[in-house]
């Protein structure tokens, strides 16, 4: 199997050495960059197989960044070697289109077996990264029932007010708070409820006792 | 002499009249009618302080005059029989006339002195009626002198004050006709008072609140209230002479005096107060972000490069540990146990610079951070914890975001420390005036008055300043057993150069 053709971005030149050390002999490396602009810049330019990338980075982060190269190459590999081990910083990379995601501390032992993961096409999560933040994944459809509980007051008044028939418009005047406010607190009650329709938040009121038929 | 001794000597000389007619009269024949002679006693009797006394002389005369007769001489020959008793007889006559006459007289001047008498108590009451109204108009002339002097102490006073004040203090009638313009109105508008005195009030408002001032005034008119502090919550404006607006501070009272109602409304220039307030606010929000700022770099510093560097550190000794022999497993151990330290160091060094500003607020935007932030606090505190906000993307300035993010985290470690809430809610929203955060917890709630007297202050203090530093609103509604809701509301980027102002009233 030929090397892979990696492009690293970090805007600590100790990183960028370090890492280079640690690739050298399973991996070509085209090239480095110190900030997101540059990175996106020097993967038009250079086309590598993988980019490994830091979250924080000056100019554009690491995650725009990912998301721009995604989009110009969906056929390119995004590893990001971070800090950051918070479940939002996971989410919002594998988001923006990231194969794999590790630890800068457990770079060491992880990021040669990390590229080889991804370049196979699979994803890689470091295992230091907790249960917990797992479980976050985890699509709440599927151990969450969608419930009135987890509406908020002001949503109950609205998805009451509109299985009683009123218009977002008299929604919005009664509350005293904006068409457009009304509006988005109905589209996510839906999203929230796993609804699409108002025939379904009304179906939904009534069958919770919100409202008592028409 | 004495009136008794006067009258001793009256009946005296009266005795010895008597005496000497009686021995002429019996003595004398009888052609003499010296009997005729009593009138004269009896006259004299009249002088007597006694009215009885010519009666009681009249009465001895005229026994005298019988006995006479009887007693005296023989009548001188050749006179008739009949004339001595005609002359006595005419005596006797004459007597008792002069008693009659007497008695008339003394009648008429007892009368008389009835009458005088009469009169005089009758000017004496009306005297002392005289003297009575002339004191009561005596102490009402002094009384009113007093009031008039009070009143023109007071009106003096009142001059005085009016013209030492700062403040302008304008009077108007019902009509909103102005009727007092004192000096401080007069420096205060530019305008001097024979200008405006008998000309609306409304020649002091800029146009656009003239109206509403006018109602305000009205229903003021109506009220029961007798004095009213205008515009406690938003600005009154007043126009001077040469056009330009100032922001104010004023009061309104009325005085109604039968008929007549009249306002008094005392105005002060605000403006260096708005001004002053104004450049705190400012200062306030560059200290606050001067301190934001900081927290940043030194959050940046800690994360992006003592942290990097730890995390290198880390990966260099993991490299080192792969290329010990293996004879030396102890050193392999040893190598592995330093890089754990190193990483726990690394992981401490991260919290610290989470601590001193949420990175994520930066790298991934308020959505992202607000939902760690709340996951992160409902994992902690075991409170359940709602979310439903709007995605801002990039949109959103970082001092707003800033702002909105610190006022959620204070406000959920109150929750945590105050609230005992086994709920929170938390609204972001945004539309064409507004970015509205609510967060709302079903806790104790607290009162409201008392934290703010306490100086416990929850943050409170330092929440409102950092909301009105993004030119936004800070409202808290609490009270004890109905939870806390806090309602933050800052105009979108681009919107906060309006203000909210508003006329007299």
């Amino acid at each position: 199997m030929n090397k892979p053709r990696v492009l690293l971005a970090d805007d600590h030149t100790l990183v960028l050495d370090g890492f280079q050390k640690l690739l050298e002999t399973h991996c070509e490396l085209v090239g480095t960059a110190e900030d997101g602009r540059a990175v996106v810049e020097a993967a038009e330019r250079l086309k590598p197989d993988l980019v490994l990338l830091d979250i924080a980075m000056p100019r554009l982060n690491g995650i725009e960044a990912a998301r721009k190269l995604k989009k110009q190459h969906p056929d390119m590999k995004v590893i990001f070697v971070t800090m950051h081990a918070d479940a939002p910083y996971i989410k919002a990379a594998f988001k923006a289109g990231a194969s794999g995601y590790l630890l800068k501390r457990s770079a060491g032992q992880e990021l040669i077996q990390a590229i080889q993961v991804v370049m196979k096409g699979e994803f890689y999560l470091t295992p230091l990264i907790t249960k917990g933040v797992i479980s976050g994944f985890l699509d709440p459809t599927q151990i969450h029932v969608p419930a009135v509980e987890d509406l908020t007051a002001r949503q109950r008044e609205i998805l009451q007010l509109v299985a009683e028939g009123y218009s977002a418009k008299e929604i919005a005047s009664q509350l005293k708070t904006s068409h457009r406010t009304v509006e988005f607190h109905k589209a996510k009650i839906m999203e929230q409820l796993h609804l699409h329709s108002t025939t379904d938040l009304v179906k939904f009121a009534m069958a919770h006792g919100l409202v008592t038929g028409l | 002499m004495s009136p008794e001794e006067k009258e001793w000597r009256l009946i005296g000389v009266m005795l010895l009249l008597t005496v000497v007619l009686f021995v002429v009269d019996i003595t004398t024949s009888h052609g003499f009618a010296s009997h005729v002679l009593y009138t004269a006693v009896v006259l004299i009797a009249t002088a007597s302080r006694h009215a009885w006394m010519p009666s009681v002389v009249a009465w001895i005369g005229t026994v005298l005059t019988v006995i006479g007769m009887i007693m005296r001489s023989p009548a001188m020959p050749g006179l008739q029989p009949w004339m001595p008793f005609g002359n006595r007889a005419f005596t006797i006559t004459m007597l008792w006339i002069l008693v009659w006459f007497a008695w008339k007289r003394r009648e008429a001047e007892t009368a008389l002195q009835t009458a005088n008498d009469n009169l005089e108590a009758k000017v004496l009451e009306r005297t002392h009626d005289l003297t009575a109204v002339n004191q009561a108009l005596v102490s009402e002339i002094t009384e009113r002198m007093q009031t008039e002097r009070a009143y023109q102490r007071s009106e003096g006073r009142l001059a005085g004050v009016l013209d030492i004040a700062e403040d302008a203090i304008i009077v108007a009638d019902i009509n909103r006709t102005i009727t007092l313009f004192n000096q401080g109105a007069v420096r205060l508008f530019g305008y001097d008072a024979d200008e405006v005195l008998g000309q609306s009030l409304d020649l002091l408002l800029p146009e656009r609140f003239r109206g509403e001032a006018s109602r305000h005034i009205e229903t003021f008119a109506r009220g029961p209230e007798t004095a009213h502090r205008m515009a406690q919550r938003r600005e009154v404006f007043g126009l001077k002479r040469d056009g330009t607006e100032f922001p104010a501070e004023a009061s309104i009272s009325k005085l109604t005096v039968g008929e007549d109602t009249t306002f008094t409304i005392i105005l002060r220039d605000i403006t260096e107060r708005r001004q002053a307030e104004r450049q705190l606010r400012s200062l306030t929000a560059q200290l606050m972000t001067a301190q934001e700022e900081e927290r940043r770099r030194i959050s940046r510093e800690l994360h992006d490069d003592i942290n990097q560097r730890l995390a290198l550190l880390v990966v260099e000794m993991g490299r080192l540990e792969t290329n010990v022999p293996d004879p030396f497993d102890a050193a392999r151990q040893d190598f592995q146990s330093l890089a754990q330290r190193l990483a726990a160091i690394s992981d401490d060094v991260r919290r610290i610079a989470y601590q001193f500003h949420p990175s994520i607020l930066d790298d991934l935007g308020l959505s992202a951070a607000l939902e760690q932030l709340a996951n992160a606090f409902s994992e902690n505190t075991g409170i359940k914890t709602i979310v439903v906000q709007e995605d801002f993307g990039e949109s959103l300035p970082q001092d707003i975001s800033s702002c909105l993010y610190r006022i959620v985290q204070e406000s959920l470690a109150n929750v945590r420390k105050h609230a005992k809430a086994s709920r929170v809610e938390l609204e972001l929203t945004c539309d064409d005036q507004d970015i509205t955060l609510c967060i709302r917890d079903s806790g104790v709630g607290f009162d409201l008055e008392r934290v703010r007297i306490d100086h416990r202050g929850l943050g409170l203090v330092s929440m409102r300043e950092r909301v009105q530093s993004v030119h936004g609103r800070f409202e808290i509604q609490a009270e004890p057993g109905q939870g806390t809701r806090i309602l933050v509301q800052i105009p979108p980027p681009g919107a906060h150069d309006e203000q909210t102002t508003s006329p007299v009233g």
